[in-house]
């Protein structure tokens, strides 16, 4: 009897000590070498897991990976055998969902207390995640979420986006010049001003290197939030798979429109969503 | 016996504790609280000006 009781204590104990099922996102994705300031993930916070799935698949091609179980079940995107991004499930209060792009800093941790300290609500606070390193999430002064991440196995090699995966990323913020302070303490941002538009652009820079784009929030009645834009090859095409997908356009291609490359979209969850012709 | 059924039993809830724990960091952000994306749900129509978005560039 004593031998089954002691089998059955650390059957138990085993499956305690068993880590979840995370899915192996840093070894697939990591170079060994880091750039900070560059957004390197993309995390997308769904209402409807399974409504974003099969939109993301039926537009982009991607394919979606489940790992773990009930609710701490989450969704790999893969373009072509190669992680995109990750979805997890939120019972969100507005019942939206929202892509949070993860910016790559020295120190998650050293970075999160800066956010919090300039003003950042802090969601989720530095945690070191299995088979991706550490992150936090943040909403920043301005309310736009992101998160902060050092990747375990560096982060990917900054080349050209391929077709269907992340471009890069946005940030539509109703205070910009609080914004550029903000990322600058935070991250390390350099924020240059362009003055050959039609109106003002930033661009976020870590020395030569362009990270992000910021502008005056063209949806004034709407919170700060960070746009994130997916290469497509074909604007026409993708964009009606998208809304035969059941995507809401924002913004039709349009010549005036950063010649005619763009459209902005709200997935069926509502999450903003660019895509972008884009060939150097 | 009794002990042995008592301590059996605290093992076991322990090692359930030590389970939902174990799980937690599963993909980092399962579990935070969070409002919503900024357009709300998906009946919403936010306005777009885009003639301040489309004089912007792309980086």
């Amino acid at each position: 009897m004593k031998k089954i009781f002691t089998s059955i204590a650390l059957a138990c104990m085993g499956f305690a000590c068993t880590p979840g099922a995370t899915p192996p996102i840093a070894s697939q994705i990591g170079e060994s070498s880091y750039t900070p300031g560059r957004v390197v993930w993309h995390d997308l916070a769904s209402p409807n897991p399974e409504a974003s799935a099969a939109f993301y698949e039926a537009v982009f091609g991607w394919t979606t990976i489940p790992h773990g179980e009930g609710d701490k079940m989450v969704w790999v995107f893969k373009n072509e055998d190669k992680p995109v991004a990750l979805m997890a499930y939120y019972q969100t209060e507005n019942g939206s969902g929202e892509w949070i792009g993860a910016i790559s800093v020295d120190d998650v941790t050293d970075a999160t207390t800066k956010a919090k300290a300039q003003g950042a609500k802090i969601i989720k606070k530095a945690m070191n995640v299995d088979e991706r390193g550490s992150i936090s999430f943040i909403q920043d002064p301005q309310g736009a979420s992101i998160s902060l991440i050092k990747l375990s196995n560096g982060d990917p090699e900054p080349a050209l986006a391929e077709v269907n995966t992340f471009l890069g990323q946005e940030l539509w913020s109703n205070e910009p010049t609080q914004s550029a302070s903000f990322y600058a303490n935070v991250v390390g941002y350099t924020a240059e001003e362009t003055d050959t538009q039609k109106v003002p652009y930033t661009i976020f820079k870590m020395g030569d290197m362009n990270c992000a784009g910021m502008l005056k929030n063209p949806a004034p009645t709407v919170r700060s939030h960070w746009v994130p834009y997916i290469r497509v090859a074909d604007l026409k095409e993708t964009l009606a798979k998208a809304t035969k997908a059941g995507a809401k356009v924002l913004v039709e291609p349009n010549p005036e429109i950063r010649n005619g490359n763009v459209a902005l979209l709200m997935d069926p969850t509502g999450a903003p969503v660019a895509i972008q012709v884009y060939n150097p | 016996m009794k002990k042995k059924l008592l301590l059996f039993g605290l093992i076991v809830c322990a090692s359930l504790l030590v389970t939902a724990c174990a799980n937690m960091y599963v993909s980092g952000g399962v579990g935070m609280s969070y409002y919503g994306g900024p357009y709300g749900g998906y009946g919403m129509s936010p306005h777009v000006n885009v003639g301040m978005y489309g004089g912007g560039m792309r980086w």
